[in-house]
């Protein structure tokens, strides 16, 4: 695979000319020489270099420091600066931040980034490198799956409200599944992401490093999971074995229904398709059922099963859901096609998160996710108005999810927060107790917890 | 001639030294096992036998506790996969008091994490089970006054509805209830 190639499959900028295919193993020899020269010349030396512009003390890494020199000369491209987790490629420093983006000359920074950006002179005469000057809020970028029309509008409310208060994002369109993701950290593709957190829970690849570098600056509204199936198939177990639309690859919605039916065990046959062709397909017998998430935002929903040959199956609550997803339940009201009058339809909401991509602690992406954090969090109320999606009104920002958050993120919730009392302090140490119980807060629990909740709220008035 | 084999031997150790550095340093390099999964740009029907990419342990932790739910129907007729019975009759709960109250505790301890939103979900659920303290919780989970105090930020109020369920507490006999409502603690 040649270099082009695999810039094209991982998003990076490559800053290296083409070479000859170089076989694998040779590529790592050279990666591991040249890392642990780093790491050899790095131990000799200071490990802290003060940043230019900042002022601020900050972590460089020994292997891009020395690299350099065990690899040949390589200098900083003009307007850049380095990537902090260092990338080699035939045992070459090969990956530079901030050279992808393009952001700089729309926001006509291009001379100010030119000056920040240490010269090939200023690097011959020191081997610290300045990180990112300063955490920019007036250019950032959040990735949402131009699948999903409901995370679309709420990406595009975000970057609205961010606007309004001087900062300059957009939304990029990308794939939100966990390996979407994965691709995305690596690849520095986006600052932020709208990413489906039941499917991020459920991944096996999703190591506690790699959540540490992907934390979540708050849990977002959840939206209830339909199932639409004909009306003769009355028990999700029925779709075991048959062909069941589960969205485009790689979007929120299939793995969003992928974990809710292994959860289940019911192991139906995915057909990845965009939502309009699946319930297309539905309708000519040649799917058995179509999962949608978020189907608020899909007309194509809102005008099918006008016949009535169609129904939405209901989701049973299981407690051991809790930690995910939140009981939800749809009526006529909201699909008038497909559930009739006086119906409830029990299901299940999945959450949405807005995650910091590779933001591990103490990164520099951190200090720029913190920046945005502030500014999302202080201007959250534009994005209760009247033209703003719904759901907004229904995330609470000091949500807990059992996923890192981001250390800023907790920090604002935490001095936003009133001073406890020992009554509030009591009532959540009942919760904590009551939800750390293998299984979760039972029947027996109920009433310790709202005499809690009564004592608490007593004592206030 | 021993100069030579010194020398040799210091070599072989600064190899096994830097070989032991790189190792320890591999891990930075290749940051993420996740990058290398291929990831489908172009949406396409593809049909699978199973679902990819999940954790079939905690999936299967999952299943096993969603099996377990109705442990007396589960292993009885139709095999190791059932138990999860969708029928609108079948929702409804085989044993509704301890249900609701379940509802109610999980409610309740989302509503002290702060997450209100889901907090009122669990507790809707509840009330529409027939527990009246759900009523009264969910009175406070839209009380203005109660989510200030408690701290919830991003979502707001709703002294309406707040005052609604407070009303339909009252109603159930709940004392706390007319407190409440008598303290007219919801701000007009």
């Amino acid at each position: 695979m040649t270099i082009t190639e695999r810039r094209r499959r991982s998003g990076r900028r490559i800053v290296a000319a083409d070479q000859p295919p170089i076989p694998l193993t040779v590529r790592k020899a050279f990666a591991c020489l040249a890392a642990s020269a780093a790491i050899a010349a790095a131990a000799t030396t200071a490990s802290f270099a003060q940043t230019a512009a900042t002022g601020a003390p900050q972590p460089t890494s020994g292997a891009a420091q020395a690299a350099p020199a065990a690899s040949g000369a390589i200098q900083t491209p003009p307007g850049m600066v380095r990537y902090p987790h260092p990338i080699f490629d035939k045992g070459r420093l090969v990956l530079w931040h901030g050279a992808w983006r393009d952001r700089l000359k729309s926001t006509g920074q291009n001379q100010s980034a030119k000056a920040q950006a240490p010269s090939p002179k200023d690097q011959g005469q020191s081997a610290a490198v300045a990180a990112p000057a300063q955490p920019r809020l007036n250019a950032f970028t959040l990735l949402a799956d131009p699948n999903d029309a409901c995370a679309g509008r709420l990406a595009r409310d975000f970057v609205a409200a961010l606007q309004a208060g001087g900062a300059d994002g957009k939304v990029v369109a990308g794939g939100v599944s966990a390996a979407a993701l994965g691709a995305a950290v690596d690849g520095d593709r986006a600052d932020l992401a709208i990413a489906p957190l039941d499917a991020l829970l459920a991944d096996p690849q999703a190591s506690a490093k790699w959540r540490e570098r992907a934390p979540f600056i708050a849990k977002l509204s959840g939206e209830p999971i339909e199932i639409i199936a004909a009306r003769d198939v009355a028990d999700l177990r029925q779709l075991a074995g048959r062909e069941v639309g589960f969205g485009p690859a790689d979007s929120a919605d299939a793995t969003s229904a992928a974990t809710l039916f292994s959860a289940f065990g019911v192991a139906a046959r995915p057909a990845y398709e965009p939502l309009a062709d699946a319930l297309n397909d539905l309708a000519a017998g040649r799917l058995a059922a179509v999962v949608a998430v978020d189907g608020r935002c899909a007309p194509a929903l809102a005008q099918f099963g006008a016949d009535r040959r169609f129904h939405e199956l209901a989701v049973r609550w299981a407690p051991a859901m809790r930690s995910v997803y939140a009981p939800a339940r749809l009526t006529a009201k909201d699909r008038p096609n497909l559930i009739d009058e006086a119906e409830n339809i029990d299901t299940v909401a999945a959450p949405r998160a807005l995650i910091a991509l590779d933001a591990a602690p103490g990164s520099p992406r951190a200090q720029t996710a913190a920046a945005l954090t502030k500014s999302f969090f202080e201007s959250f109320d534009r994005l209760l108005a009247p033209d703003r999606d719904g759901a907004w009104r229904n995330v609470s920002l000091a949500a807990e999810a059992p996923w890192p958050r981001l250390r800023a993120a907790q920090e604002w919730i935490d001095a936003a927060r009133p001073a406890s009392d020992s009554s509030l302090d009591a009532f959540r140490a009942a919760a904590r107790s009551a939800a750390s119980a293998d299984g979760g807060p039972a029947a027996q629990d109920s009433d310790r917890l709202y005499d809690s909740l009564m004592q608490w709220r007593g004592a206030g008035q | 001639m021993p100069m030579i084999l010194l020398k040799s031997v210091a070599g072989l150790f600064a190899g096994v030294a830097v070989g032991a550095l790189s190792l320890a340093y591999w891990p930075q390099i290749q940051p993420a096992a996740v990058a290398a999964r291929p990831t489908v740009e172009q949406p396409q029907r593809v049909a699978q036998s199973a679902p990819v990419g999940l954790d079939k342990a905690a999936l299967d932790k999952l299943a096993l506790a969603l099996r377990g739910a109705k442990p007396d129907a589960a292993e009885t007729a139709e095999g190791p996969t059932r138990g999860l019975t969708l029928t609108p009759t079948d929702v409804s709960f085989s044993g509704p008091s301890d249900e609701a109250r379940q509802f109610r505790a999980q409610g309740l301890v989302a509503l002290a994490y702060g997450d209100v939103a889901a907090a009122r979900a669990f507790l809707e659920r509840a009330a529409d089970a027939g527990d009246a303290r759900a009523l009264l919780a969910l009175g406070d989970a839209y009380d203005p006054a109660t989510l200030a105090r408690l701290g919830a930020l991003g979502v707001k109020g709703d002294a309406s509805r707040a005052r609604d369920y407070y009303q339909k507490a009252s109603e159930a006999g709940l004392a706390a209830a007319r407190q409440r409502l008598a303290a007219n603690e919801i701000s007009q």
